[in-house]
């Protein structure tokens, strides 16, 4: 037990000096911004305007992500904006909370009809609760952040 | 329980070799149904995650998505039908990725996946912790599990 111990903490502090080394070369990324980008852009547009390169396919254009705060009294509405990425709150053109059009990167509950291994497949090696709460967080804030005053 | 039973005396070479030959095959055959079933699961939970939701569970086109699109989506199941009879895999793999085809024509319908993928990767490791040839690396891995995932959907 003790061993075993030992061996999980060296371990961890190999991956946390490994991940840190090029951590100090380079300025840290935007998270937020990288998961924006990956998982709404094609719809909402690299600038959240709602003018993405898929937005000619759908038959409700996407929305003006820049407005949020303007459209709910100067307000950010941070709790919708949570939920609706979480999937708790359903909008027909983001598909159901079972199958959202992003995928299960924002899914921190259960995923029906994917096998055990899928989740460490979509998250290698990281608890999913957390990567997923935080990963809701970086793009909430980034939303935030882009509002227009 | 009773499994004892007579066999028929035979040399201990041959029993060794036949011993080895069980063992080899057994091996084998393991190998190749963890390798299939690994391919298959992790094919088909990209196919959930990515695809799924315009293309459906059965990759029909009939995903809760595909009413709020202007075209339907593809039926993915007679890809192979519709090529005479012939998986067009490079094909298949570059609609997919998406990065040449944009090139080409600019927009599309369909999500750039081989982008999204890398930027997906690169946010899990914001630091920089993974080389740009090793997140192409990966990302032409979960492209070629996709294909691989359509192959197995494909109607004969």
């Amino acid at each position: 037990m003790k061993e075993s111990y030992v061996l999980e903490g060296a371990l961890v502090a190999c991956l946390i000096v490994g991940s840190n080394v090029p951590g100090w070369a380079q300025q840290p990324m935007d998270a937020g911004k990288l998961e924006y980008q990956a998982s709404c852009a094609a719809c909402h547009g690299a600038d959240g305007k709602g003018a993405g390169p898929v937005a000619a396919a759908l038959t409700t254009k996407p929305a003006d992500l820049t407005t949020l705060s303007k459209k709910n009294n100067g307000v950010f509405p941070f709790g919708r904006i949570y939920d609706i990425i979480d999937g708790r709150t359903e909008l027909k053109s983001h598909g159901t909370r079972e199958m959202p059009i992003w995928g299960f990167r924002f899914s921190p509950a259960p995923i029906p009809g994917l096998s055990t291994q899928a989740p460490y497949f979509l998250d290698p090696l990281f608890d999913r609760e957390p990567v997923i709460r935080s990963r809701i967080l970086a793009v909430v804030d980034y939303l935030y952040r882009i509002q227009e005053k | 329980m009773q499994l004892e039973y007579k066999v028929p005396p035979a040399s201990p070479m041959r029993a060794i070799l036949i011993a080895l030959f069980i063992v080899v095959v057994a091996v084998l055959s393991c190998v190749d149904i963890a390798k299939a079933q690994m391919g298959a699961v992790f094919g088909k939970d990209e196919f959930i995650n990515s695809c799924a939701s315009c293309h459906g569970v059965t990759g029909k086109g009939n995903g809760p998505l595909a009413k709020s699109l202007t075209h339907a989506p593809a039926d993915l199941t007679v890809i192979q039908k519709k090529n005479g009879g012939v998986f067009p895999l490079a094909f298949v793999y570059d609609v997919i990725d998406g990065r040449i085809q944009v090139m080409v024509h600019g927009s599309r319908e369909m999500p750039v996946w081989g982008e999204r993928y890398k930027r997906e990767l690169k946010a899990l490791t914001p630091r920089g912790e993974v080389s740009d040839d090793l997140a192409e690396l990966m990302v032409r891995a979960r492209i070629l599990m996709l294909t691989e995932y359509l192959y197995s959907l494909q109607e004969k």
